[in-house]
């Protein structure tokens, strides 16, 4: 599993007035077993996360799995992507 | 559109691009169209600022954008008629049918009242129903909405309607929706939709806001026909009703179209001029006549003189032509030179894409064609013929005079409605409040007794030039005040606008008002008259 390509989806869907790079350092900060919406992740970026996702790798999620508890952490993210990547 | 695009391209670029300006609309919907579609959206169109509304929250809140675009899902509008379907009758779907159609009529009237322009998304089907024989169809019920929204369309001028079923038949039902997302977000549409609809959006607001262009310059050999006619010649230029010469016939037709619709046709080609003309008259196949053409420059001078030249002649700004050539060379000089043309460049190896390239530019869109716009075509090219005149005329009033123009100036009329529109979108240099109107507003301001709406036509020895003058005037603590005055290019300098103004100022006096001032708000082409209404004794309203 590529962490720094799922990284490069979370900064890219988390975007807003910081730059890619002060965003990757916002998420890299943050400890894994942390709510991600700290750093901002809500309904929306949640979609944009999950669009760049199945994107970049090429796979869409299962029904169950797509659920915003899945994607609460950056530990949790891992484990939910875990099975397909 | 760009269907290959990825998604995370999109985002990158629209971070990348910000606009010089800001344009704030509205989109009223009863799915969730955030966040794919909003992105798209700023990826066709990075001016663009939207807020979202569903129909209850758009009704209580005072919103007055100019521009509101409205995207329903029929499914949402009634979900009892949805749900039981194939339970109710044919009279009991016309009643829910009815309860719809008058929902949408509570929701239609402010929405034409408080904006300048309105997009209407056409409903459609989702397409997963199969409906045995005999039974009542939900497509009937599809129609019955679509064909409401239609006449109210009729009745409203600012609402416009934007076919969703086009484009549906372009990327496919399969592709349009993403049955995930309802479940998800209540957001119906797939990435690949949501990327169409944003480009049908943007295509459709710029195709009714931006200025349209007025003149199309053509190039000739591989262009008109296929081959170089002063190498080749006449019998050998692919031109005919067979591949592949159809395909240059074909974009002619195009061509000839656009003529029709009022847009000047020029040519300018480097060429031996006898040979082309000599195709245009004599070719079995040519669909373009010589007639079509209202002025030309054919010669070995460089193209960029040459539009110039063809500017000058023509009273027109080179901001409004459009130039079509399969030389890159020749497409590069004008974007170096004349960046404000817009060039088109035909690659000379795919004639086929010609016509329908040409036809799917949205360059020369017009929202309506008045019976001006076919005369335009005919008073440019009795312009060029003044012109001439002109040259030969020392004294220019002996010239005016030997021309024996008759002017008439009256109060807007329905006909006279959508030509003074028109006219306030396309007139920038004599336009000195450089105010844009819609159809409806003028309409509105006929009705009302306030204000006067008055147009001024003319006709002279060379033929009729319709309407050429319009202004807009507001009665108002006994004063007149202009509000809009414009003149058509086409007759700049021959005293049109100070007919205009006496007569204002004469309608004021019969009204009894005490004074005249005018509204002038300067822009970069507006700034030659400045002083017009300084100079005619009239005071700058403030």
């Amino acid at each position: 599993m590529d962490k720094q390509k799922i990284l490069n989806c979370l900064s890219t869907a988390l975007e807003k007035d910081l730059s890619q790079k002060e965003t990757l350092q916002q998420i890299e900060n943050l400890p894994e077993n942390q709510s991600m919406g700290e750093i901002g992740l809500d309904s929306i970026s949640f979609i944009k996360f999950i669009v760049l996702l199945e994107e970049e790798f090429e796979f869409e999620l299962n029904d169950s799995d797509l659920l915003f508890s899945n994607f609460e952490t950056l530990e949790n993210t891992y484990q939910t992507l875990s099975k397909y990547l | 559109m760009n269907t290959t695009i990825k998604y995370s391209e999109v985002l990158k670029q629209i971070k990348q691009k910000t606009a010089d300006y800001k344009q704030d609309i509205t989109v009223v919907c009863n799915v969730t169209l955030e966040p794919v579609y909003s992105d798209y959206l700023t990826f066709y169109d990075n001016s663009l600022v939207v807020e979202y509304m569903d129909i209850t929250s758009y009704l209580s809140t005072q919103n007055t954008k100019d521009t509101v675009v409205v995207l329903l899902e029929h499914s949402g509008l009634n979900t009892y008629l949805y749900d039981n379907f194939y339970k109710l009758t044919k009279g009991q779907i016309d009643t829910e049918c009815e309860k719809i159609t008058q929902q949408l009529n509570t929701f239609i009237t402010p929405l034409s009242k408080n904006h300048k322009q309105i997009y209407f998304f056409t409903f459609v089907n989702d397409y997963g129903d199969y409906t045995p024989k005999g039974q009542n169809d939900y497509q009937t019920v599809i129609t019955q909405i679509n064909q409401f929204i239609t006449e109210q369309t009729e009745k409203y001028p600012n609402i416009h309607l934007i076919d969703t079923q086009k484009i549906i038949t372009k990327i496919g039902a399969d592709n349009f929706y993403d049955d995930r997302g309802i479940y998800l977000s209540n957001a119906p549409y797939s990435k690949l939709g949501c990327n169409a609809l944003a480009y049908e959006t943007v295509q459709t607001l710029n195709m009714l806001c931006k200025p349209q262009k007025k003149c199309l310059i053509l190039d000739c050999d591989n262009v008109l026909w296929g081959g170089i006619v002063s190498e080749d010649g006449i019998e050998n230029i692919r031109l005919s009703r067979q591949y592949i010469g159809k395909a240059y016939r074909d974009f002619q037709r195009e061509v000839v179209k656009l003529y029709h619709q009022g847009v000047i046709i020029c040519l300018c080609s480097k060429n031996d001029e006898h040979d082309v003309w000599q195709v245009f008259n004599n070719h079995p196949d040519m669909l373009l006549k010589k007639e079509h053409i209202t002025a030309s420059q054919i010669n070995w001078n460089n193209k960029a003189d040459n539009i110039k030249s063809i500017a000058d002649t023509l009273g027109i700004s080179t901001d409004s032509m459009v130039y079509i050539d399969d030389s890159s060379y020749e497409i590069g000089l004008i974007n170096q030179v004349l960046p404000e043309v817009t060039t088109m460049w035909f690659n000379q190896e795919k004639p086929h894409n010609y016509a329908r390239t040409l036809r799917k530019c949205h360059l020369f869109y017009k929202e309506q064609i008045t019976s001006d716009d076919e005369k335009r075509n005919d008073f440019y090219k009795s312009q060029t013929k003044r012109e001439l005149r002109k040259q030969s005329t020392t004294d220019m009033e002996m010239y005016h005079r030997s021309l024996q123009t008759k002017i008439t100036i009256e109060k807007a009329d329905l006909f006279a409605i959508p030509r003074i529109a028109d006219m306030s979108q396309r007139t920038n240099q004599f336009n000195l409040s450089a105010k844009r109107y819609t159809q409806a507003e003028i309409t509105a301001y006929t009705q009302n007794p306030n204000y006067d709406v008055l147009y001024l036509k003319a006709e002279d020895i060379f033929g009729d030039m319709g309407i050429v003058g319009a202004c807009v005037v507001e009665y108002r603590d006994n004063k007149a005040i202009i509000e809009a005055f414009m003149i058509s290019c086409r007759v700049f300098c021959r005293g049109f606008e100070d007919e205009l103004l006496q007569h204002i100022k004469k309608n004021a006096k019969v009204r009894g008002c005490k004074g005249v001032c005018g509204v002038y708000t300067k822009t970069e082409k507006n700034k030659k008259y400045h002083n017009f209404y300084a100079d005619n004794g009239v005071d700058n309203y403030e």
